[in-house]
């Protein structure tokens, strides 16, 4: 029953993850992938390989940089130390810097598609008519572009929500601290707890399936009734 | 049809050709188990025989699992007792090669450092420490040892909120060499490793301290041969047993077991 007690910490901790990271993501993704989509600037396609880079690379190599980047003996590591008084290896916080930099094309990529579609002259009428830019971000952009923000905040917290090899190489498997879904899941395989092993694989497996289901479900409903709108 | 039929032709002749030994061992050993077979092989050539081992490695307890499931390894080097005396009884392993092949030497390890002279005794260390990296101990059985040690050192208190847990000593090491833990306790067998590497990158010196003397149950380490024992496999198990595969494994950083004690019933 002690397991039991551990797994439902798990399940509350990367929760937690899921939603501080989607909410930092969406806070800097959302201006990051409005640059991204207008910006005619060379250096723009090397931000967005930047961006791109967490999809392509093997999560342990996030992990092995993240974990030296930390060190103490490292500028990140000694700044976060010298701010907060703790370090960012094996803490909550140092889960949140991996889970940002990891999930980070999830959100950014969604969003920018989105923008890319979005009419400039309707954002040059309302400057026209006075709007400031928070007002038009606010009152213009994101209400005609909210399925590009549900999808990637949906994206952002699922994949966070599953990620594994970040954390696996930057978390020092703590309770309550750092020791997420995926990582017990793990613990219960290689201590052959099969039976604790499939409540968690299951768990997550039912989670990210209905997750993308209603969101393919909303994206499919938007389209049709958008495409409605536009034959009336 | 020609085809097909010179596809099997030449299957046929290189498993004839070539004994393939495969062998699967706890990550700690894998070391000093390629240096074993690198020996045998050499001893073996100069008999005119040619062979082929291949070295798997993993955590003990996934090798276990794979063996179950089929896995197609003649040899099993587990970094503890238990998962090979389980095969012998699932009639997986054979009983007659079930062994104790090493005895793991557990150490500590900390940065050197003006206050923590060569001297310094394990326990001040643990105490001054703000991080303690070692291997998990619900898998790893260097992780328990390490529990163990800690206990009775009677740390365990001041270590609880301190312990940083890899998924196996090789992490632990890592968590440590990167800076982000200052004490890590793991097998000699991985620091000594280490170690070596160490002063060729001209690193600072380590204070490394000998924790054997506080378990009261050291890690011993079993083996076994998967049925049907091939010849092969039986004569790397006895050359296991000469003195220079015995000298590999002491200067790997491991102890070797008494004769004939080394399996409690």
């Amino acid at each position: 029953m002690n397991l039991l007690a551990s797994d439902i910490t798990a399940l509350w901790l990367t929760l937690q993850l899921a939603v501080v990271t989607t909410v930092i993501l969406m806070v800097i993704g959302a201006p990051l992938a409005w640059w991204l989509s207008h910006s005619t600037s060379r250096f723009a396609s090397v931000v967005e390989a930047s961006v791109a880079l967490p999809l392509i690379l093997p999560p342990t190599v996030i992990g092995f940089y993240l974990l030296i980047a930390f060190s103490p003996d490292n500028f990140l590591g000694s700044s976060w130390l010298a701010l907060t008084g703790q370090p960012l290896a094996f803490t909550f916080s140092g889960l949140v810097v991996g889970s940002v930099i990891y999930s980070l094309p999830f959100v950014v990529q969604p969003l920018q598609s989105g923008f890319q579609h979005f009419d400039n002259k309707l954002l040059e009428a309302a400057e026209t008519m006075g709007a400031g830019t928070l007002d038009r971000f606010l009152n213009l952009i994101i209400p005609l572009t909210k399925r590009a923000f549900a999808t990637a905040a949906l994206l952002g917290f699922a994949h966070t929500m599953g990620e594994f090899g970040v954390v696996l190489m930057i978390g020092g498997n703590i309770s309550g601290e750092t020791q997420v879904l995926s990582i017990a899941l793990y613990d219960h395989v290689e201590a052959l707890d099969y039976q604790r092993a499939h409540w968690l694989a299951g768990g997550l497996l039912a989670f990210s399936f209905i997750l993308l289901i209603v969101l393919y479900g909303f994206n499919r409903h938007k389209t049709v009734s958008n495409t409605g709108v536009k034959q009336l | 049809m020609r085809l097909k039929l010179l596809v099997i032709v030449v299957l046929f002749c290189h498993s004839a050709l070539t004994d393939t030994l495969s062998i699967a061992t706890a990550s700690n050993f894998r070391p000093v188990l390629e240096q074993l077979s690198q020996t045998f092989s050499e001893q073996q050539n100069t008999d005119g025989k040619s062979h082929q081992i291949n070295i798997s490695s993993a955590s003990s307890g996934v090798l276990y699992a794979q063996i179950l499931q089929g896995a197609p390894f003649q040899l099993f080097f587990s970094a503890n007792q238990s998962y090979p005396e389980k095969l012998v009884d699932s009639g997986h392993g054979e009983s007659e090669t079930l062994a104790t092949y090493a005895i793991g030497k557990l150490i500590l390890v900390s940065r050197y450092d003006a206050t923590s002279p060569k001297e310094a005794n394990p326990n001040e260390l643990l105490l001054k420490a703000k991080r303690i990296a070692i291997a998990n101990p619900r898998t790893a059985p260097y992780g328990i040892a390490a529990m163990e040690a800690i206990k009775s050192l009677g740390a365990a208190k001041e270590a609880q909120f301190k312990l940083v847990v890899g998924n196996n000593i090789a992490q632990a090491w890592q968590f440590f060499h990167s800076g982000n833990a200052d004490v890590t306790i793991v097998a000699a067998s991985l620091a000594y490793l280490a170690e070596s590497a160490a002063v060729k990158e001209q690193q600072q010196g380590l204070v490394a301290i000998d924790l054997s003397s506080y378990l009261k149950h050291p890690v011993r380490q079993s083996r076994v041969a998967i049925k049907p024992v091939s010849l092969l496999a039986q004569q790397f198990l006895d050359f296991m047993n000469t003195p220079v595969a015995e000298k590999i494994i002491i200067d790997g950083g491991y102890l070797l077991p008494i004769k004939g004690k080394d399996i409690n019933p």
